[in-house]
């Protein structure tokens, strides 16, 4: 039953890409992806269902399957080298192969031996399950009208959707066996994968922007692949096995820090964790849909995967200590340049980098707590942050500009995009919402890390900033805006499908980490030891309960309502301009014309200029990583 | 039992936080040589509010008053019933906040600059503020207010430079001058009161009276650096609170940017110091 | 609860001041009240500079053709009740300013004026207590819940 569920999730999306890729037919395709979409979502619940448990795989078909996934991860290193020489990138030529040779040599070495468990399915990869295959369905439907909208903007004379769905049906399969797989070799094709879809989607515009930004993306995280590689090796000669179940069994730490190393340097890389972080900036030109897709709610998130998966190895080390500070950095650095941006794009980008940061620092910090509230953020932020990247996007296919300045009276032009749109950057900001209390979590548990803690604490001082100014620009008020909205079941609906699951996620936050996150802990962390954990943990945070919290926040909002029916302005006037206005928000110059009265937000680029500040954080960061190695290869 | 003492916070508080800006009012008015108005001119002040008329410019813009007295009542609660401090600290971020999208909804040049500044002090205030709620943590040994109190110790002996940099944003968070740029007070009209300005009547009544409860939890705050002995911390806040009248009264308005740097090169730093050392004296 | 808020309302009067073009004299006249000589805060006035929070508008200068629309739509920012002084010669008949080319006269000719303080420059006692007189004009509009209309 499981192998099959496997199938569904793994192979199919990835032979319905080659079908959407061959047959170009525009409702074959939403068809395809509709169906598509259904089944990942009714097999990851089944597979949920099913519980923890290990696949195998025999005979001659696992065999088949090492040769195969083999041969497609050298493809991919030779697509790299292929597209080294056609951007003329020496670096990514040099990348390519510094990842080609590694990878045929190990082969050679480990005889293509395979792993017989060759799947591993426990609460951290069904957390990521329920990412992947809710979220991204959702977001894949919410993209056949999107890109419909996308090529009409861009007045193509051949359509290219069927390369763009193409990728991203082989995306979805490759994330779900990147998840899954317990070969450490496998996890490495996947995760290949995820980074040829990334570059095959931000270059899918195909203009001059595009592909430079597709170019660095490789480029860096070619890297990452190579780093992995290496740490694969360097894993095998310590400890002679790929299998990740077994190499989390090794207790002496000291053998693998290294390996570990090198692997979470892989996970920084995919993470876009400061100094990496530029490759996610660049990715931004990608439609939409792909922002939300991959570089926010799921892709991102395997660099992130990879350092949990393994974090019970290294914790407590030095490694998981510097590893938590260049995170909390992160976290700090990116919400102030957060901060300096206009484009709503790129602050969402930002936010998202910093948000990786928290989950990193979460996730190396040697607390129950912090496991809790990684697990949490990862879920959290993955909602909210598909959710708010689609509310722009779809307020950019709609005003032609994703400037957050253009966005006043977006409220009375596109409402019911920007009322999502606020409910997702209110989720990511204000209580009762999971992701503060993962941020309150983060500052409890790092006392004992001060530096760490102190990083967090000016990075939320930030956080509030930058997204009080994306709150406030999209309930800004302009009577004279009209509205343009126009609403369609494939286009709205995801939407709001995702607002509703972010709302559930806060409310049962308590339930889901019962469900998935203590499971996890004590299987992963506590071990044979027969430490039990306790099972509602988050009563200790001062009897914090969310369903009260929200039950006591929407009292709150009832009472509110009842004072403001009683408050309700009598008259509306024009807002104060000295008197000079000659219409709402409008006023006579000096010369009798008639001028309206402009304001932008402050984003004081003159102090936080980006490319200083972000040469100044790289440096930094760059330090950091050398300190982390240069300790741990004494 | 709780139920007596939250409706005696919400019934009580407000009655203090208008004696205190009443008797702010009459000080502020003899440094000034003046005689200066009835203690209970801010009461009158807000009744006559009350009865006004509400004039806005948007139609949700009184929501957000509303919500930011909400959400004030709701942190003094909580500080009242004694629970996490960095709950606390968020839930008055929250009030904040609605205050701050009230004045961003109204399309108004002066209330958006007001909002802006606004986000502005709170960037400035924020690590501070979290900063000295850390400190007690390492003293303590607990955010929780209850837990907090039950120390035996005052906490200002180990805590001196974090109550020094508390008491400056202090001045930030009540708005008082040379930090009051975000609604400004009468007097200075270069922003002719930021981001209250498209208030009128009711909902400026509202402001008002949140502020008086905001004012009751800061001073609270202040408190519970000496929380051992009640005298002590009624003296402490009261001379605090003249300290801020005082500064209010002599200083100039200053910029955001002397606030932001002050606050975060300075301020943060002896509060980083305050934290080292009682860090290294209870943990290490 | 009625009673209480209107004497409430005679306790807090807060003015907006606005200059039509005055020669200054009036001006500062005016703000002298607010000085520690005459501290006209003993009476709760407070000067906000902002229609949306004022009671009573006060007025200094002639009304003329450039700024009407001004001094109207600062009236119009005013919550009810409101009641507006016109201080000075000039603000209550145009003053020597009267029948110049560019001028409409007195403040009345734009908005209603409730109280007309003389004088050139109109004394600053002259003026609290013309505010004084314009709060009892409010308590009365706040008795019989005149609105305004025009
Ligand atoms: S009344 Fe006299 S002092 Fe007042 S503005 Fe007119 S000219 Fe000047």
């Amino acid at each position: 039953m499981v192998s099959y569920l496997l199938l569904a999730m793994i192979l199919l999306p990835m032979l319905l890409a080659a079908v959407v890729l061959a047959v170009t037919d525009r409702r074959f395709r939403n068809v395809c992806v509709l169906m598509v979409s259904g089944i990942l979502m009714v097999s990851a619940l089944l597979i949920i269902k099913t519980g923890a448990a290990f696949v195998e795989i025999h005979g001659t078909l696992a065999e088949v399957l090492d040769y195969v996934i083999f041969a497609a991860d050298v493809a991919i290193s030779l697509i790299a080298l292929y597209f080294g020489f056609k951007f003329r990138s020496i670096v990514l030529a040099v990348l390519s192969i510094a990842q080609l040779i590694p990878l045929v040599l190990f082969h050679i070495q480990i005889n293509f031996a395979g792993v017989e468990k060759a799947f591993h399915i426990d609460h951290l990869s069904m957390i990521m399950l329920l990412l992947v295959n809710i979220i991204g369905p959702l977001i894949a439907v919410y993209a056949l009208h999107y890109m419909q909208e996308h090529e009409h903007h861009q007045h193509l004379t051949a359509s290219r959707q069927h390369y763009f769905f193409a990728t991203i049906l082989l995306f979805l399969g490759a994330m779900n066996g990147l998840v899954m797989a317990n070969n450490i070799n496998w996890i490495h094709f996947f995760w290949e994968v995820t980074t040829l879809c990334s570059f095959l989607l931000i270059g899918h515009d195909q203009t001059e922007a595009a592909l430079a930004n597709a170019k660095r993306a490789l480029i860096i995280n070619f890297f990452g692949g190579v780093a992995f590689i290496l740490g694969i090796m360097f894993i095998y000669s310590r400890v002679h096995t790929i299998a990740v179940h077994e190499i989390l069994t090794y207790s002496d730490v000291s053998v693998l820090l290294i390996p570990m190393a090198l692997l979470v340097l892989a996970g920084f890389t995919k993470s876009a964790q400061i100094p990496f972080q530029s490759w996610l900036l660049g990715a931004m030109v990608a439609p939409t849909p792909v922002s939300a897709l991959l570089h926010s709610s799921t892709m991102v998130k395997a660099g992130i995967y990879l350092i949990f998966r393994f974090a019970p190895v290294f914790l407590g080390t030095w490694l998981a200590d510097m590893s938590a500070l260049i995170g909390a950095f992160t976290f700090a650095a990116a919400a102030l340049l957060a901060i300096s941006q206009t484009n709503a794009k790129r602050i969402l980008a930002y936010s998202t980098i910093s948000n990786l940061g928290l989950m990193i620092t979460l996730i190396c910090i040697l607390d129950i707590y912090a496991i809790y509230a990684a697990a949490l953020l990862i879920v959290l932020h993955g909602v909210s942050k598909a959710l708010l990247f689609l509310c722009v996007g779809t307020i950019e296919q709609a005003i032609g500009s994703r400037d957050l300045e253009d966005m006043d009276g977006i409220r009375q032009r596109l409402p019911l995009t920007a009322f999502l749109a606020t409910f997702g950057a209110i989720s990511m900001l204000l209580p009762p919402f999971g992701v503060l209390i993962t941020k309150w979590i983060g500052i409890e548990v790092t006392a004992s890390l001060p530096p760490v803690m102190f990083l967090i604490i000016l990075g939320s001082a930030c956080t509030v900033f930058f997204w009080a100014k994306f709150i406030g620009k999209l309930l800004s008020h302009n009577p004279e805006a009209e509205k343009i909205e126009t609403l369609f079941l494939t286009y709205q609906g995801p939407l709001a499908i995702i607002a509703v699951l972010a709302l559930i996620t806060s409310i049962f936050m308590i339930e889901f980490s019962n469900m998935f996150i203590a499971p996890f802990i004590s299987s992963a962390y506590l071990g044979s030891s027969d430490q039990t954990i306790p099972n509602v943990l988050i009563s200790d945070f001062a009897g914090f309960y969310p369903p009260a919290f929200f039950a006591v926040t929407a009292i709150a909002l009832l009472l509110v309502f009842i004072l403001y029916n009683w408050l309700k302005p009598k008259r509306y006037v024009q807002p104060f301009l000295s008197g000079e206005n000659s219409g709402h928000n409008q006023f006579y110059s000096l010369s009798d014309g008639k001028f309206n009265a402009g304001f932008r937000n402050y984003y004081f680029s003159s102090v936080l200029n980006e490319h200083k500040l972000t040469y100044l954080m790289n440096s930094i960061a760059s330090a950091l990583l050398i300190v982390l190695f240069g300790v741990i290869l004494r | 039992m709780n139920i007596q003492i939250i409706a005696a916070t919400i019934l009580l508080a407000p009655v203090i936080g208008g004696l205190i800006a009443g008797i702010d009012r009459i000080i502020t008015a003899r440094m000034q040589h003046r005689v200066g108005p009835p203690l209970l001119q801010p009461f009158y002040d807000v009744l006559k509010l009350l009865g006004k008329e509400n004039i806005a410019v948007t139609n949700d813009q009184s929501l957000y008053a509303v919500l930011y007295l909400v959400f004030n009542v709701i942190t003094l609660v909580m500080f009242v019933l004694q629970m996490d401090l960095l709950l606390i600290l968020f839930m008055l971020l929250l009030a904040v906040a609605s205050l701050v999208l009230g004045a961003m909804s109204a399309n108004s040049p002066f209330s958006k600059i007001g909002a802006q500044r606004e986000l502005i002090a709170i960037l400035a205030y924020e690590p501070i503020l979290i900063s000295s709620v850390v400190g007690m943590y390492f003293v303590t040994g607990s955010f929780s207010i209850s837990r907090i109190l039950q120390i035996d110790r005052m906490l200002f002996i180990d805590l001196p430079l974090l109550f020094i940099a508390f008491t400056y944003v202090l001045t930030i968070k009540l708005r008082k001058s040379p930090f009051d740029f975000s609604t400004s007070h009468h007097g200075h009209q270069e922003l002719v009161k930021g981001l209250t300005i498209e208030y009128s009547g009711p909902s400026l009544a509202m402001i008002e009276i949140a502020h008086w409860y905001e004012t009751v939890l800061l001073l609270l705050f202040a408190g519970l650096f000496f929380a051992n002995n009640l005298y002590v911390a009624v003296a402490a806040i009261a001379i605090c609170y003249f300290a801020e009248i005082l500064v209010d009264n002599i200083a100039a308005r200053l910029t955001w940017q002397i606030m932001l740097k002050s606050t975060w090169i300075p301020g943060l730093l002896i509060a980083v110091v305050n934290m080292v050392w009682v860090y290294i004296k209870y943990h290490v | 609860m009625m009673g209480i808020l209107q004497t409430a309302a005679t306790k807090s009067p807060w003015i907006v001041h606005f200059d039509c073009g005055s020669c200054n004299g009036c001006d500062i006249e005016i703000l002298a009240c607010l000085t520690p000589l005459y501290d006209v805060e003993r009476f709760g006035v407070l000067n906000v500079g902002n229609p949306k929070h004022a009671d009573i508008l006060v007025v200094s200068g002639t009304a003329n053709y450039r700024n009407a629309r001004v001094l109207r739509n600062v009236y119009d920012q005013m919550p009810w009740p409101k009641a507006v002084v016109a201080v000075g010669a000039c603000a209550s008949t145009g003053g020597i300013f009267r029948n110049c080319y560019n001028t409409l006269g007195g403040v009345d000719k734009v908005i209603p004026v409730d109280v007309y303080v003389p004088g050139c420059a109109a004394k600053p006692e002259a003026i609290m207590e013309g505010v004084l007189q314009a709060v009892q004009v409010l308590e009365k509009r706040k008795e019989t819940g005149e609105t305004y209309a025009g």
